[in-house]
């Protein structure tokens, strides 16, 4: 089998490349390239200049300007958060209705259900309350 | 300039984090929709696997009653929702249909049912009512100091604690025909 080589390296970098273009994933991808860029700046101040440095972003982020940054810093937690539960949600559901198909697919009993009730077909006027005139009890006047 | 750019950047923070808190009790109600799909799939999966019959009464109830409620998590909002659901289960037309399918319920499994659909009610009132409870039993806290003479005559705000406490009771009853 012939070696990777720098080639093919070249070639998967622009497939991925391209496909963060395709895929809208290229502002993620240029958050990680201005990270790269801090990372560089820290690793290229001298030793004894980086207490300074550290000293001014901390001085930068108190006060209102701070308070701004770190509610955007948590915001986006959240939303990543809320993201993770919306699709573990989904996911269950569709699980879920996974099981119910598999149990009715291989299922043997004959019985179906005749009449569809979804709460959009029964329930119109939701702001009503529901006033069903079929559901009496039907042991009234049984002692 | 410096105060009306805060004032400016503060109002655009508050409104980012007011998506947040929409996007997230949308997910909230979503999810209670789903608990509320799974309690009527299993009903109906009851009628399927011939345990339960279509046309008995209490298929048809519960089925209204779960509908009635899934319909109401995706169209009416939050303070209506909760008034709304308060009405329903203390109203004495509720306590009797719930009576009457208590009497009837023959198998464990619907009593299950019911179980789980009471449960995710009272999830639902109690989450989205925290303020009202928190406030009333503060309230109450207050006016049990000062005597009977301190309350108010008419109701200011619908209490949840009676509606809970009337599904909880209900619960027990389904309970212990899950258990039978």
């Amino acid at each position: 089998m012939a070696a990777y080589n720098k080639w093919e390296f070249l070639r998967d970098f622009c497939n991925h490349f391209f496909g963060l273009f395709n895929s809208g994933q290229i502002y993620p991808a240029f958050a990680l390239f201005v990270l790269a860029i801090i990372a560089l700046i820290f690793f290229r101040v001298p030793g004894d200049q980086l207490p300074g440095v550290i000293a001014q972003i901390i001085e930068a982020l108190q006060g209102s300007r701070g308070l701004a940054y770190v509610l955007l810093a948590v915001s986006n937690v959240l939303w990543v958060w809320h993201g993770r539960e919306q699709r573990g949600k989904y996911l269950a559901e569709i699980n879920r209705l996974a099981a119910i198909r598999k149990a009715l697919m291989h299922g043997t009993s004959p019985v179906i259900i005749k009449e569809h009730r979804s709460s959009t077909g029964q329930q119109e006027e939701s702001y009503l309350m529901p006033t069903n005139p079929d559901a009496t009890d039907p042991s009234e006047g049984k002692s | 300039m410096n105060t009306l750019i805060f004032l400016l950047v503060a109002t655009l923070v508050l409104y980012v984090m007011s998506l947040h808190i929409s996007a997230y009790n949308e997910l909230r109600f979503t999810a209670y929709r789903f608990r509320y799909f799974e309690l009527r799939d299993k009903l109906a999966m009851l009628v399927v696997q011939g345990k339960l019959r279509e046309d008995s009464w209490e298929y048809q109830h519960i089925v209204s009653t779960i509908n009635f409620h899934i319909s109401a998590v995706e169209t009416v909002s939050i303070i209506r929702l909760v008034t709304m659901l308060i009405r329903y289960h203390t109203s004495s037309i509720e306590q009797q249909q719930v009576r009457a399918l208590r009497r009837n319920i023959g198998d464990p499994a619907v009593a299950r049912i019911m179980v789980e659909y009471m449960e995710t009610t009272m999830d639902l009132i109690r989450r989205n009512s925290r303020a009202q409870i928190a406030l009333i039993g503060l309230a109450t806290r207050v006016m049990d100091r000062f005597g009977s003479k301190a309350r108010p005559e008419h109701e200011l705000v619908v209490n949840p604690n009676e509606a809970l406490t009337a599904i909880e009771t209900r619960k027990s009853e389904f309970q212990a025909a899950a258990a039978a």
